[in-house]
């Protein structure tokens, strides 16, 4: 199967609903489940496909990502034949401000790339999803049903983490074949949710772009698909496994909290298919003798002094003696001194907790402290 | 000579550290593991990347599999870099002859070729077989700043240690007029670390000089040092203040584990500018289930706890299991230690299973078992038993 099938990830996507979270990153470079950042799971899927050509769209506040990927070395990306491609927007003469308008805009960008790929099949995803899946499953059914284009979704009936269930969502008729997409408001709709992973042949990418280029279509499932439906086969693909898409701060608390959920613990990182991300090298986490730890997932890097209860602590944070973490999320480096206690609180990276504080939020509305911040008492 | 170096490490990797019994008979010395996610080549290596000596020999010999393909490419050290790299040199064959390495200095002495390639000013020589976080480029402006033949990073031990080691006996500035090992009545407490810089050329030569005498037992300690000294060569002791264990027992081993949990340990592996690099292996963060006790403890990542650890070191990808309680002890990657168990001061090596309802040690002497040891439900581990690799135990 190597060597069958290019990655492309669109991490120019924007969702304001994240608010502070991706005022200064993108959402591919979000934190999540301590140590990884969103795209992480996307590109180590793709990885452990044999996928070794991957290009990255990236649009604004990229360089937390640009910094995060690097050479792709940690993913095994830093090769000679393929790797890893950084397509950032740039003033040409469609795009004079240098910004991409669209999506369609940032995928002409990666036509040279497709072009020149011997790669017979592309898959193209977005970064918001957090998932642990085969991407050579979906790639084996996507040519045994002869279909143009294969796109992944998942029942999201049981989907818990976003409580407003947006997002787009697919009708299939009994063979599996996609008749109709709409958004959530839509009152046809069903239960099969868009994970917006897409495999076609790269050479009906390139076609699209060009259709697009000549007809300036803004929008790859609006404007390319949908008028398409009668012409092109589109075939689902279900995903079965656990999926977190992270589109509103609620939903990415509720994706980081499944995490130090067992079956979701050992679906996502202990199987066979590894998730990778930048290694930092930190010392393994070190617990005081007064530490107190239930239900929660820890990083290296971390000292461990006070209580922590249903958290998720991020790599290189310190935790006082005294100091008590209920049902929340600590990026890394942060720091909560003795006698704070906070509950169902997102600390961005590097926020300080200072001596007796305190902050509680809950579950749909989580207190969140942006970057750099520190809270006094 | 295109990619001249002022200065290159040869780490010394080949020992077998016999007196570490069950956790060296299928690794080298300096691939046992320590500290949650280390091995002792670790400090080595992570010391030169942050002294910047980006080019490292490593003389391998004993059990060499596990090293080799460990140190890979040096990338993990950082070490994979532009003209410089981690170079594994085992003992090879030449001409009709190829044989072990003799000794320190014939290991050196069969890779002048390689030192040569790279021409330097100077070379480092450096044990894989201590826990030591140290500047290397200090020793070396030490070493220049005394215009010396030969720079000894020496450690100031007690005086009923230094009965222990090789000592070096030296003059106000520094100068050792004196080597004696393992003095019974010592003159000075600088005790070697076996840590050397030598200026090439000349060390060069004693190398071809001493690997022609028969007599010799081609030993750094023994043979050269002791030479140079004779032939008044210029030859300083460099104090090192700062971490350093030889952990070469049981004991010492497990205790160097121990000294991690102090309140604040020697030893900083957080600490920014000396750094310690290890392979990574893709571990998500520990998981520390409801029910289960973590107290005064290293835990690594990958780990899934669910019973009670106290005092302990635990290494990458360990599962404890409900009920289980494990105190002042050590155990190695990928262990799985099942539900009900009791342990007790252990050292247990990689990848072993402890299956449910086991009894191990009772927290006087120190409890070994090796690696790919399976104890079955309900066994009873003898306190201070030292279990070989492979072993079922009933």
């Amino acid at each position: 199967m190597d060597n069958q099938m290019l990655g492309i990830i669109n991490a120019g996507e924007e969702n304001r609903r994240l608010q502070d979270l991706v005022r200064k990153r993108s959402l591919s470079a979000v934190p999540v489940g301590g140590r990884y950042r969103t795209i992480d799971f996307l590109m180590s899927n793709m990885v452990n496909a044999g996928v070794k050509n991957i290009g990255i769209l990236t649009r604004r506040n990229y360089d937390s990502l640009l910094k995060h990927v690097g050479s792709g070395k940690d993913w095994g990306l830093n090769r000679k034949r393929g790797g890893l491609y950084i397509f950032p927007p740039y003033i040409s003469g469609t795009s004079p401000s240098g910004e991409y308008a669209s999506v369609m805009d940032g995928l002409r960008g990666t036509a040279d790339f497709l072009r020149n790929a011997k790669e017979q099949y592309v898959l193209l995803g977005r970064s918001y999803v957090v998932f642990n899946a085969d991407f050579n499953d979906m790639l084996d059914k996507h040519i045994k049903s002869g279909a143009d284009i294969s796109l992944m979704y998942f029942d999201n009936t049981n989907d818990t983490t976003n409580v407003d269930q947006d997002g787009v969502y697919m009708v299939t008729d009994d063979t599996g074949r996609v008749t109709d997409m709409c958004y959530a408001e839509s009152k046809h709709r069903s239960n099969k949710k868009s994970m917006d992973v897409y495999i076609m042949k790269t050479s009906l990418l390139l076609d699209f772009i060009q259709e697009a280029t000549s007809h300036n279509k803004k929008h790859f499932f609006f404007d390319v698909l949908v008028p398409n439906f009668n012409r092109l086969h589109i075939q689902g693909y279900e995903f079965k496994g656990y999926v977190g898409c992270i589109t509103s701060m609620e939903a990415y608390y509720n994706t980081n909290m499944d995490m130090i959920k067992k079956e979701v613990y050992d679906e996502l990182f202990m199987g066979k298919r590894k998730i990778y991300t930048r290694t930092a090298d930190g010392a393994p986490a070190k617990y005081g003798p007064d530490a107190e730890i239930s239900n929660s997932l820890v990083c290296s890097g971390c000292e461990i002094d006070g209580k922590v209860e249903n958290s998720i602590i991020f790599r290189g944070s310190k935790i006082a003696e005294g100091a008590t973490i209920k049902n929340s999320i600590v990026m890394a480096e942060g720091f909560v001194a003795k006698g704070a206690d906070i509950d169902h609180t997102i600390l961005d990276r590097h926020v300080k907790v200072y001596s007796n504080a305190h902050l509680a939020g809950s579950a749909n509305h989580p207190v969140f402290i942006p970057k750099g911040a520190s809270v006094n008492e | 000579m295109i990619n001249k170096k002022e200065i290159v490490a040869m780490l010394l990797a080949g020992g077998q550290g016999s007196r570490l019994f069950a956790l060296t008979q299928k690794k080298a010395k300096p691939a046992v593991a320590y500290g949650g996610k280390y091995r002792i080549i670790d400090f080595p290596l992570s010391n030169c990347a942050n002294s910047g000596i980006d080019t490292v020999g490593v003389l391998t010999q004993y059990e060499p599999l596990e090293l080799n393909s460990y140190i890979g490419t040096g990338g993990s050290w950082d070490l994979d870099s532009l003209n410089g790299g981690a170079y594994v040199l085992p003992p090879y064959v030449r001409g009709d002859s190829g044989d072990w390495y003799s000794g320190t200095a014939d290991a050196i002495y069969r890779n002048i070729n390689f030192v040569d390639n790279f021409d330097p000013e100077y070379i480092i020589v450096l044990s894989g077989d201590q826990i030591c976080c140290m500047d290397y480029d200090k020793m070396l402006d030490y070493h220049k700043e005394k215009e010396a033949d030969c720079t000894i990073s020496v450690l100031n031990v007690s005086y009923e240690e230094a009965k222990r080691f090789g000592i070096m006996n030296t003059d106000d500035d520094n100068r050792i007029y004196e080597f004696e090992e393992k003095p019974a009545e010592p003159k000075s407490t600088k005790a070697s670390m076996g840590i050397y810089i030598f200026n090439w050329k000349l060390i060069r030569q004693y190398l071809i000089d001493d690997a022609n005498d028969p007599e010799s037992e081609h030993d750094f300690g023994k043979n050269i040092i002791p030479r140079m000294l004779e032939e008044g060569k210029k030859m300083y002791a460099y104090s090192f203040e700062g971490y350093w264990r030889d952990v070469g027992t049981i004991d010492s081993l497990w205790e160097a584990n121990m000294e991690l949990l102090d309140e604040n340990p020697q030893l900083d592996l957080n600490d920014e500018k000396m750094k310690i690099y290890t392979r990574n292996y893709a571990l998500p963060p520990h998981f520390v289930a409801e029910g289960a006790t973590v107290k005064n403890c290293v835990l690594a990542d990958g780990c899934y706890i669910e019973g009670d650890v106290e005092n302990c070191v635990i290494h990458s990808g360990v599962k404890v299991g409900k009920g289980s309680v494990v105190k002042n002890s050590v155990i190695m990657k990928d262990s799985i230690i099942r539900s009900n168990c009791t342990i007790d001061k252990a050292l247990i090596d990689e990848e072993v299973v402890i299956e449910q309802g086991c009894t191990v040690g009772e927290g006087n002497s120190v409890t070994v078992i090796g690696c790919h040891s399976v104890a079955l439900e309900n066994a009873v581990v003898e306190d201070g038993a030292m279990i070989y690799p492979d072993t079922i135990l009933h």
